[in-house]
Order: C-alpha cells, then sequence, then structure tokens
C-alpha cells in the first residue's frame, strides 16, 4: 500500500467521476431555453412591429386615392318575375293620389346617361330617402294589409340569404377534394435528396377574407434554417383572394333617383321612379403569390413567422351590386270600367361586372403575413403543421377601398 | 448502461443534429464525469453545477466539430478526453475571469527537498478534495493542470500567462502543502483513533 501521496491523488481523481444529479438535466435545459429566449424575443418583437407600424402608416397613407365609379353595363337579375306576379294580387281598393310622388321623369334611360349621372347625383341620395319614405308611407296607409312593398322586400331578403349559405358551403366541399387529389398529387414528386438544411413543403390554405368566403391557396415552399430556431422560407403559391366592401362606409358610392317611364302593356298608363344605391361591391383576385418569411421557433413544436409576399395577378374581377328601388303609379282599368290607380314598389337587385379598362392597373400587390404554427412529426422526415395566418395588404386595392386581408389556415407538409 | 454504451454513436449523432433526446441523454452519462474534474477547480458546489452546464452548452455547439478516431471502439475515449478538455477549459477561464492576474510572490524562496510521502491506507475522494480545498487557488490550479491533467509547464505558463520558473514553483508548493496537510490532519486523526 506504500504509494507516494501525490501520485495517489493524481490517479483517484483522474478516475473519480461524481453520481449524476437528478433534475440537473432539467435545470439545465431550462436555462438554455430562459437564455434564447431573452435574448431572441426583443429582437423578434421589434421586428414584427416595425412591419405592423410601417404596414398600417403605408395603408392609411394610400387610403385618400379615390375616383369616380365605372362606366357600367347591366344586367338584371330575373327579378321581374317576382314584380309581375305581384301586380295581380294587389286589391283595387284604394288609388294613391299620383301627386304624392314628387317624382321628376325623365325619358332618359340609356346606360351612357345613368353613368354620368350617377357621378353627379350622389349628392342627391340624401334628398331622395325621404321621398322613398313618403312613398312607404302611403303605400302603408293605403294599402291593405299586404303591403307590397314590404311583401316584396322581405321575399327579397329572403332571396340573398339563401344565396350567401350556397356561396359559402359550395367551396368547402370542393376544397377538400381539391386538397386531396393535390397532396397525392405532390407526395409522388417530392423525394429528392436534400440537405437537412433545406425544408421543402406543400400545403393548402383556405382562407377567409371579409365576405366569409372560403378561398382556396396551393403551395410550395421552400425553407432554410439560418440558425437553430431561425428559418428563411420563400416558395410560391396559387392564391384567389375575396372581398367585399360595405356600402354604407362607402362615400364615393353611387345613388341616383333616375324616374323613367316603363313601357307597360294592360295598363293605361304607368310610371315609374328608380332610386338606385350602391350596395356592395364584390371583389376577387387571383394570382400566383411569392412569400418571403422569417420563422422562429418559439418552442419545438410551435413557431411564428413574419413575412412580406407579392402577388401577381392573373386574373381580377369586380362585381358592383346596386340596389334599386322602383316606384310604379300604374293605372288599371277595375271590373266596374272605373279608371284606377295603384302604387307599386319593386326593389332590385342589379349586378354589374366593373369595366375592364376601370379595373386597377396593379399588376402586384403587397402583403404583410404573420402566422403561428403547430408542428406535429408524422414520420422520421415529415412533419406535419398546422398554421393560422393572416395577410394585410401593403395598400387598399382599387378604387372602392376594398379591403384584402384575409386570414385563414395554412395546412402544410414539410419532407 | 450497456444500452448507452452500445448506442452512444447515435447519441453522439443525435447531438449533431440537435436531437434533444440524444442531448439528454449524453447530459446525463457524462454529467458526473464533467463534474469530477470541475470539482479539482473549485470549492463552490453551486459554482460547479453552473460550470458543468457552461460546459456542456459549448460540447453541444462544438460537437459537430470532433473528430471521431478511426478505431471505433476508442471512440467514447476520445470523446470523454475531447469533453474532459472543454470542462477544464471553461473551468480555467471562469477562474481566469474571477482573478484578473497570477501574481507571483516571493518566488526566491528556496524549494525545500521533496520528501516521499507514503500514504497509510487509500484515501477518499472527497478527503483529497478537502485537500485540494485547503490549497491557495494559484496552487491549486497549477497542481491540477500538472499532476493531473498532464500539462506541461510551457504550456501552464502560456494558459495562466505567468513565467514557466513560476509554474514550477507553485507545483512544488502545492505539493508540499499537500504532503503536510495529509500528514496533519488525516495520518494524525488516524493515529488518534487507532
Amino acid at each position: 500500500m506504500d504509494k507516494e501521496l501525490i501520485e495517489h491523488i493524481a490517479t483517484q481523481l483522474q478516475q473519480h467521476e461524481e453520481q449524476y444529479v437528478p433534475g440537473a438535466w432539467e435545470r439545465f435545459s431550462e436555462k438554455k431555453d430562459k437564455r434564447s429566449r431573452f435574448v431572441l424575443w426583443p429582437m423578434w418583437v421589434a421586428a414584427a412591429l416595425l412591419l405592423v407600424v410601417g404596414g398600417t402608416f403605408l395603408i392609411f397613407n394610400s387610403q385618400n386615392h379615390k375616383s369616380d365609379l365605372a362606366a357600367i353595363k347591366s344586367k338584371k337579375i330575373d327579378q321581374k318575375e317576382v314584380e309581375d306576379k305581384r301586380i295581380p294580387e294587389v286589391p283595387n281598393s284604394n288609388v294613391a293620389p299620383k301627386t304624392a310622388l314628387n317624382l321628376p321623369i325623365a325619358k332618359n334611360n340609356q346606360p351612357e346617361n345613368r353613368a354620368i349621372q350617377a357621378t353627379t347625383l350622389t349628392v342627391n341620395r340624401h334628398n331622395t330617402n325621404p321621398i322613398i319614405k313618403s312613398i312607404h308611407n302611403t303605400l302603408a296607409n293605403t294599402l291593405p294589409p299586404i303591403s307590397l312593398s314590404s311583401s316584396s322586400n322581405k321575399k327579397f331578403e329572403i332571396k340573398g340569404e339563401t344565396k350567401q349559405e350556397k356561396t359559402f358551403k359550395k367551396p368547402t366541399f370542393e376544397d377538400l377534394l381539391a386538397r386531396d387529389s393535390r397532396a397525392n398529387e405532390l407526395k409522388g414528386t417530392t423525394k429528392a435528396p436534400i440537405n437537412s438544411k433545406w425544408e421543402p413543403g406543400i400545403y393548402v390554405a383556405p382562407a377567409m377574407g371579409n365576405d366569409n368566403k372560403v378561398n382556396m391557396n396551393y403551395g410550395f415552399s421552400l425553407s432554410y434554417n439560418v440558425a437553430d430556431n431561425l428559418s428563411i422560407s420563400s416558395g410560391i403559391a396559387y392564391s384567389s383572394l375575396s372581398s367585399t366592401s360595405n356600402p354604407s362606409t362607402q362615400i364615393g358610392a353611387a345613388s341616383d333617383a333616375v324616374a323613367s317611364s316603363v313601357p307597360n302593356s294592360s295598363p293605361i298608363n304607368s310610371y315609374s321612379s328608380n332610386s338606385r344605391s350602391l350596395e356592395s361591391v364584390n371583389a376577387s383576385v387571383r394570382g400566383i403569390n411569392i412569400p418571403l418569411e422569417l420563422k422562429y421557433n418559439i418552442s419545438k413544436k410551435f413557431y411564428t413567422g413574419v413575412g412580406v409576399s407579392a402577388l401577381a395577378i392573373l386574373n381580377n374581377k369586380q362585381d358592383n351590386n346596386y340596389l334599386v328601388s322602383t316606384g310604379r303609379n300604374i293605372t288599371v282599368a277595375n271590373t266596374a270600367g272605373v279608371a284606377e290607380q295603384k302604387m307599386l314598389i319593386v326593389t332590385e337587385r342589379v349586378s354589374e361586372t366593373q369595366a375592364q379598362s376601370l379595373r386597377v392597373a396593379d399588376k402586384y400587390i403587397g402583403f404583410y403575413n404573420f402566422s403561428l404554427g403547430y408542428k406535429q412529426k408524422i414520420s422520421k422526415k415529415t412533419d406535419f403543421a398546422i398554421e393560422p395566418f393572416l395577410r394585410l395588404p401593403m395598400k387598399t386595392f382599387s378604387n372602392d377601398n376594398l379591403n384584402l386581408t384575409n386570414g385563414g389556415l395554412r395546412l402544410k407538409i414539410d419532407f | 448502461m450497456i444500452k448507452k454504451i452500445l448506442s452512444f454513436e447515435e447519441i453522439l449523432k443525435g447531438c449533431v443534429k440537435n436531437d434533444n433526446s440524444c442531448k439528454e441523454m449524453m447530459y446525463k452519462s457524462f454529467y458526473g464525469y464533467l463534474m469530477g474534474i470541475i470539482l479539482r477547480y473549485t470549492k463552490n458546489v453551486s459554482d460547479s453545477e453552473e460550470l458543468v452546464n457552461d460546459s456542456f452548452i459549448k460540447i453541444f455547439k462544438h460537437v459537430a466539430n470532433f473528430k471521431s478516431p478511426k478505431n471505433p471502439e476508442e471512440l467514447q475515449r476520445s470523446f470523454k478526453g475531447w469533453i474532459a478538455q472543454i470542462a477544464s477549459r471553461t473551468a480555467i477561464d471562469k477562474i481566469r475571469s474571477t482573478k484578473a492576474q497570477f501574481y507571483v510572490d516571493d518566488l526566491g524562496e528556496d524549494e525545500h527537498p521533496v520528501t516521499q510521502v507514503s500514504i497509510a491506507s487509500e484515501l477518499h475522494v472527497n478527503d483529497i478534495l478537502n485537500l485540494l480545498n485547503h490549497l491557495p487557488d494559484t496552487q491549486r490550479l497549477v497542481f491540477n493542470l500538472y499532476e493531473i491533467e498532464g500539462f506541461a509547464h510551457e504550456e501552464i505558463s502560456k494558459m495562466l500567462n505567468i513565467p514557466e520558473s513560476s509554474s514550477r514553483v507553485y507545483l512544488t508548493r502545492s505539493k508540499n502543502k499537500l504532503r503536510t496537510l495529509y500528514q496533519n490532519t488525516m495520518v494524525g486523526s488516524y493515529k488518534k483513533n487507532g
């Protein structure tokens, strides 16, 4: 046992290993997380804030551009049927005095002139409203319970509702099919050996704008891991957007009161007055979207992304929907052979496609993209990600203040 | 344990790929080893875990740079050597940062002749560490580097930015002090007891 002390100390120490202290790893990983979060979060928040502030600045800056409405070619919805059916049902009891309507009678009914009037008569909108009201009143007073004005309006509302429901439901089913076929299609094609730093993926993204219509986006993405938690991604996507604008906030909305004589077969004479107001503007844009995004992994499964994207417009359609209320004075000979005068109000919805020449000249729209994602491994190399996102346009699109802001859910498969 | 050794290569690969569970395995299997090294340098236990963690941060960061030896059987041994180096450097850096400089005092002092001290019984590691704790920091550091890590005086002098001769002096002093400490405390108490 005779061993020199120093030698012994050296060998003892060299061989010595401590016991693992339970909880050490937890402390270690916790500390590491904290450290990286502290360092990177402020930068991340700053970048996001910068984008948001810059974006809103641009949006508000470019909101002042506005010009007159387009020249329109009108196409009528089959609302006439309703009107025609209603006429015989009205009981011939009372006659509304003709003089109660202080409406101008215009002989001109041509669309070109209408367009011009549309712009010049915008100021008169407020003036015409009382007139319409008075029509309603006289009708309510003079006509028995089945007041035409109210019943035709009701009928009309119901029609509108059912129409909306249809447009909402229809795409989702198609989208499901499209999503499946798309996923299957692309599964086979992307199987090239790739460096672990590059991460290609495909996605479908149903998105919804302010018109509650679901639009589908399909895309291919490629991301590059810059650091452990940070990656840059780009790609290419087919995307469609749709939007509607609210009439009440429209300053430039056209509303005009055009009185016109409508030829009618049986009545002796008839007068009608037109009150036209822009109800809504529907726009849909389709194009190729090229995003550039910065992604930060908050944890193993969650990540956030901030980026910009450019949408090259392939197809752009804009429909203006007008609500046309027509008050008509019709004189009919009743069974007793006495001429009676009746007052009818007919409301029609007219949809007009915006002329090609007056559509937006912009070929590109810029967007700010914000997203939050949840990633789940489904196999060794494949990740499935669900990513709610929000797209804010850099400036307002078109003259009608269309807000193309839209959000949706991106379903993504990374390889 | 056997499973760990078998899959050590996989664990290493997992760490290169930044896989968290592999990192955890790595951490848990080498925590004790690194702690053993760190404890030679520091007295404070709470400091020591921090130093171990700092070492692991460096290890995980640079694990891709670790060159595995040609002989796969030596893989674990060479990896241990590599991480031991990282740990001792980390500890030295820490000591260096707390001590702005290693001032060398009265080196002209005559060195005592080296007397051999034999040990009567096996010393426990805790006792050894206790002995080390009684050494002044610089002496302890030099002793560690020379006797245990196996550095030459030339390397130590560069590492600690002191003259080579000072390194020698520190080493001699540390050894002498250890011997006296051993004789005064351990042997004395054994004699009393037995």
